[in-house]
């Protein structure tokens, strides 16, 4: 089962169980991705069709979700968020403080991140930073099917509004052996030689490389931060402890970005690692459209792998052996898709 | 106009605006001490419809304030001392000193929020009003907003919305014709705003201080309860004779001439009122003693803290 289905099956659930979760888009009927599909026609009094009007909309929802209502708006692309930062900001993140906690407004909101298939400056940034440096402000970046159930499921209990910044190619993961049981990061591959911290579809790309990397000998643990929000950093503390050495990967920039703050954090904490760390990202621009310039724009695998042999050490006959293999792994798809049977045009 | 001066079944309204007034008033001469260490936005001159809020209110309808909330936040019989308190920075103010002049709420009063980010609330009244709907309750929600408001894009979506959706909500639309010290005329083609509830297919109303004071009420009646079963744009037209933001009439910068000014001080209706009623004169004066010796007391502890800080 993919994760667009388990989305699906777990918006349903919460349909079902009470009539305050309503579900709002701007094309309701669109399947959103195949995550909503059928929702409509099973649950027509909880499902509404949105004009384009993101920053009412979001206002909507947050004002509704104060007064006993649990609503789950979705959009297209994370950039339309960037029309409703402002009752996102104001309002959401806010009302709980301003009320002294006698007001909640728990609301859930999809924005999806758009890659490849000419998705461009306009249709593929994550921006999670603007959202993660809001006080109040749930934002989660699932990648695998646990972690969007347990989003869903618990957004009810938060006093302000969940964000799920969903990576369109993270709709294609399959459910993963170790589900989060909170908004922690947390390890989705023990390893003992290095640390990946990484989030959304990094998440993906490190653990494909932790896979390579095993066949060669090499232990790689990766963490899924999953939440850019207050968090725990126990698992980041006790994974770099034990490995010493650090890579962070940053899924939209390296400035002022998610890498900064894990390696900070890191450091005020007083541990020591055995190398510098690594922050790793897209250049400081924006994706260009066409496929044929993807590659020089999206970190790739091989990009990681070789930051990884830098601080193990890893060079000659087996750093070009593991390049190799990378390579093979890199070219079984085009850089523009997520998978050989992706379809556009989204 | 107030028509008949000597017996008039509106005089408990005009008392109510008197004590709003004589609040209002004395927050601005006790501004001066600089002891509130806070922006106020007051109402002076717009008091004429806020009345009638009360008149028709009924317990659980929920309203969504601008900035500009000391007026609505009395007229819905906010407490005085916690308002006082509030804008003194003090931790027994109705928002415990967290939220100032601009955040004011009274929740078991119908005073759900203030937001003075212009346009900002009008969206939670919204969202207040669909959830109202959906969940088949017979609450009102009131979005409380200024003629600057209608520049926003938030105001016009949420017009959009609720005509889509058809919510129990009601837009007052306060038209006091500045925003800050911008007259209208050089921010709008019109000034009327009833035209963007006609764009979107809303019942609009207007009411303005220069109609019989029946007129007035039943206009604000009519569009409060028709706006339970749908959404109806209320635009009140009124005059704001005190600055902005702070105690003073603000003469000195901006669109406002000292003719305009002066024209608009001799129709100021609580003058004539508190003239006419020496009940509404007593409102006043007692709302007025009241709340100078509120700010004089709050005034007295932030200067007590004051001092500790300096020394």
């Amino acid at each position: 089962m993919d994760h667009t289905i388990a989305i699906k099956n777990q918006l349903k659930l919460l349909l079902q169980s009470s009539a305050r979760y309503c579900l709002f888009s701007e094309g309701i009927n669109d399947t959103f991705y195949g995550s909503i599909a059928d929702l409509p026609a099973i649950f027509p009094n909880q499902c509404f069709e949105l004009p384009c009007s993101e920053n009412a909309s979001v206002g909507l929802a947050i004002g509704a979700a104060s007064v006993g209502l649990l609503p789950i708006v979705s959009f297209q692309r994370v950039e339309f968020a960037l029309l409703a930062l402002e009752q996102l900001i104001n309002n959401g993140a806010k009302l709980s403080f301003l009320s002294e906690g006698k007001i909640s407004c728990p609301s859930f909101f999809r924005f999806v991140i758009g890659r490849g298939w000419g998705q461009g400056p306009s249709h593929s940034q994550s921006l999670e930073t603007i959202f993660g440096q809001i006080p109040n402000l749930n934002v989660a970046l699932p990648v695998f099917p646990g972690d969007s159930e347990l989003i869903l499921a618990n957004f009810h209990l938060y006093h302000s509004p969940t964000i799920s910044l969903e990576h369109r190619w993270v709709h294609y993961t399959k459910r993963h052996s170790i589900a989060p049981t909170s908004l922690n990061p947390y390890v989705v591959r023990a390893g003992s030689d290095l640390t990946i911290i990484a989030t959304s579809y990094g998440v993906v790309q490190a653990m494909r490389l932790a896979e390579i990397f095993n066949s060669f000998g090499i232990s790689i643990e990766v963490i899924n931060q999953f939440n850019l929000g207050c968090f725990d950093y126990c698992a980041i503390f006790d994974s770099v402890l034990k490995t010493n050495k650090l890579i962070c990967i940053d899924l939209h920039q390296r400035l002022y970005g998610c890498g900064a703050e894990i390696i900070s954090s890191i450091a005020e904490a007083g541990i020591n690692l055995s190398a510098p760390p690594k922050r790793l990202s897209s250049p400081h621009t924006f994706s260009p459209s066409s496929f044929r310039m993807l590659s020089e724009y999206y970190l790739s695998l091989t990009g990681i792998a070789l930051a990884v042999c830098e601080l193990l050490f890893i060079d000659g006959n087996k750093l070009n052996a593991i390049l190799a293999e990378i390579k093979l792994s890199d070219n079984l798809c085009p850089p523009d898709q997520p998978n050989r049977q992706f379809n556009g045009p989204f | 106009m107030v028509t008949s001066m000597s017996i008039n079944k509106f005089e408990n309204l005009f008392i109510e605006m008197g004590r709003i007034r004589g609040v209002e008033v004395a927050l601005a001469h006790s501004y001066e001490h600089q002891m509130m260490r806070c922006p106020i936005h007051l109402s002076i001159g717009q008091e004429y419809w806020l009345p009638l809020i009360y008149c028709q209110y009924q317990q659980g309808d929920r309203f969504y304030s601008s900035h500009r909330s000391h007026g609505l936040y009395l007229a819905l019989k906010g407490g005085l001392r916690e308002l006082i308190a509030e804008i003194h920075g003090s931790s027994d103010g109705c928002l415990s000193g967290i939220g100032g002049s601009m955040h004011l709420k009274s929740i078991e009063n119908g005073l759900i929020c203030s937001v003075p980010i212009v346009g900002s609330s009008i969206a939670l009244a919204l969202g207040s009003a669909f959830a109202s709907r959906h969940l088949g309750s017979q609450v009102l929600s009131v979005a409380y907003f200024g003629d600057g408001a209608c520049e926003e894009g938030i105001f016009h979506e949420s017009l959009n919305l609720a005509a889509l959706y058809q919510l129990p909500i009601l837009f007052i639309c306060e038209n006091n014709l500045y925003s800050c010290n911008t007259k209208l005329e050089r921010r709008q083609p019109s000034v009327d705003m009833t035209r963007f509830a006609k764009a979107h297919c809303i019942d609009s109303f207007s009411i303005t201080q220069d109609l019989p004071y029946q007129v007035i009420f039943d206009n604000f009646a009519k569009a409060y309860n028709a706006a339970r079963t749908g959404p109806v744009f209320l635009q009140c037209i009124s005059y704001r004779l005190y600055e902005h933001c702070g105690n003073r009439e603000d003469l000195d910068n901006g669109d406002r001439l000292l003719q305009e000014y002066e024209s608009m001080k001799d129709k100021d209706l609580l003058l004539s009122l508190m003239g006419a009623y020496p009940s509404v004169k007593s409102a006043y004066q007692f709302a007025y003693d009241q709340t100078m010796q509120l700010c004089k007391y709050y005034s007295s502890l932030n200067s007590e803290s004051l001092l500790q800080v300096n020394s």
